[in-house]
């Protein structure tokens, strides 16, 4: 019984010590974004060539929600951001290989990528998120916690 | 010559079964509570996925009892000529089967995640405006999954014991130990937390291990009673004295001479028959009832006991050490 006692009372002692800690990246997601900035995927049409400067000229409601509240976070976040374009299933290659920190661009909360990447609450009534690498937590809870804070803006 | 003692519990452990039957009733409750809660918040954890499973179904040896509970004293009639005890038999076989194969379930899903590399992500919950990591929302219900079931763990295990009832001792050692299914996916999920992704997979591993254990030694066990063994105690797993004593209590009637006794579990309860040689077979009705009032009266638990008068113990009768 006293070693139970033991086993719990250091479960507990390890809970109260990592609650400061937690959450962290697998693959040090977050460290790297406040080293070399935010890297986003800005997913096109298999037919749309248009670079990332481009897209982000957009007048495209949800585009330009995304890229206003992408910009919003790096800016609140004190970090740089840098925009990349492609096709959905190439930005989802350099998302799960750690290319890329996030995937935007009209990307639904029932998306077939949710095997591959792990997508935040989403940011407006219509369901629509972002995609992150799968097992970072840090940069999941830091965007989700952003997003929660400006759904209404 | 059948004297059957009674079908159902003796007055002086009805009590403690009713006791029982109320105790299930609580944990199913309580159970239920903490699979919805688990389900609506287990997210990509497979630690929690595992504990969730094992959970739900720490509820079948319950259900089963319960269930088991009412045919069980039902008299014998013309379709089941030695009555219902068996249910119990059969309510402790397919709990026990099911475990074990969750138990593989779980094992191939958990080493499958390991072998795949997969990164479990937890996210933001929100509650009433309030944001947390997910995490700490599931060590909280995977606490509150440990502490009650260890107390009604505790609880059961006594009433299992009086009442050699093999399927409310399965399910108290169960809840007994479900607060370690909770320490591993609490461990897993602070291993998240810490960005080490095998943590949860490797805790939930750990789990199914213990969910196999269980389904393989209950499964035996389970197969075992079907199979007509000797009855062995509920708690240690040993073989019941139970034969010495009747022999003991036989060899000081005066005209028994030498007994071969067999005996099975029926449930909670034991049946067999009893060959006995007599110095006379005078009055014979009144010597078997005489002997079956002393059987009985050695332990509740004797409740379906053939006595045989027979001339002699023949050699192939007797029973062989194994």
């Amino acid at each position: 019984m006293k070693r139970k006692i033991e086993a719990i009372l250091s479960l507990l002692c390890l809970i109260c010590f990592a609650s400061f800690e937690i959450p962290q990246d697998a693959n040090g997601s977050w460290t790297e974004i406040k080293e070399r900035g935010l890297k986003v995927g800005l997913a096109t049409g298999e037919e749309n060539n248009s670079s990332a400067e481009e897209i982000s000229q957009t007048t495209d409601s949800i585009i330009f929600r995304e890229i206003k509240l992408l910009k919003d976070f790096s800016t609140a976040n004190s970090i740089d951001i840098h925009f990349i374009s492609g096709t959905e299933s190439v930005l989802m290659d350099s998302l799960e290989h750690f290319k890329l920190h996030v995937v935007a661009g009209n990307i639904n909360k029932e998306t077939v990528w949710a095997q591959k990447a792990t997508a935040t609450i989403p940011y407006d009534n219509k369901g629509h998120v972002f995609l992150v690498p799968k097992g970072e937590n840090k940069l999941l809870v830091k965007l989700e916690q952003f997003i929660e804070d400006h759904k209404d803006d | 010559m059948i004297r059957r003692s009674r079908y159902g519990l003796p007055d002086s452990v009805k009590p403690s079964f009713m006791k029982a039957v109320k105790t299930e009733w609580i944990t199913i409750i309580y159970l239920t509570t903490v699979v919805l809660l688990m389900y609506l918040i287990m997210g990509s954890s497979q630690a929690m996925k595992t504990a969730w499973l094992e959970d739900l179904l720490t509820l079948v040896p319950p259900i089963s009892f319960l269930i088991a509970s009412r045919y069980y004293y039902r008299s014998p009639n013309k379709e089941f000529p030695y009555g219902y005890h068996r249910s119990y038999n059969i309510a402790f076989l397919c709990g026990s089967v099911a475990l074990f194969f969750i138990g593989i379930f779980l094992m191939v899903d958990s080493s499958l995640s390991l072998i795949n590399q997969e990164h479990p992500s937890i996210g933001l919950i929100t509650i009433a405006g309030y944001s947390i990591w997910q995490g700490w929302l599931m060590i909280l219900v995977l606490i509150y999954s440990a502490i009650p079931s260890y107390i009604l763990g505790k609880k059961k295990r006594p009433l299992a014991i009086e009442l050699h009832n093999k399927i409310l001792f399965t399910d108290a050692n169960g809840q007994k130990a479900d607060y370690q299914t909770a320490i591993a996916a609490i461990v897993g999920i602070i291993g998240i937390g810490y960005g080490i992704w095998w943590a949860d997979s490797a805790a939930a591993l750990f789990i199914s291990f213990s969910v196999l254990k269980d389904g393989v030694t209950n499964t035996k066990d389970a197969v075992k009673n079907l199979m007509d063994s000797a009855p062995e105690d509920v708690e240690k797993g040993l073989k019941m004295s139970l034969i010495k004593d009747i022999n003991k209590a036989l060899e000081n009637i005066h005209y028994c001479r030498e007994t071969l006794i067999r005996l099975r579990e029926l449930g909670q309860v034991y049946a067999g028959d009893i060959m006995v040689v007599l110095d006379e077979y005078s009055d014979l009705e009144e010597k078997i009832a005489e002997m079956s009032d002393v059987v009985y009266s050695i332990d509740w638990k004797l409740q379906d006991i053939i006595i045989l008068p027979v001339r002699e113990i023949r050699d192939e009768w007797k029973l062989k050490e194994n």
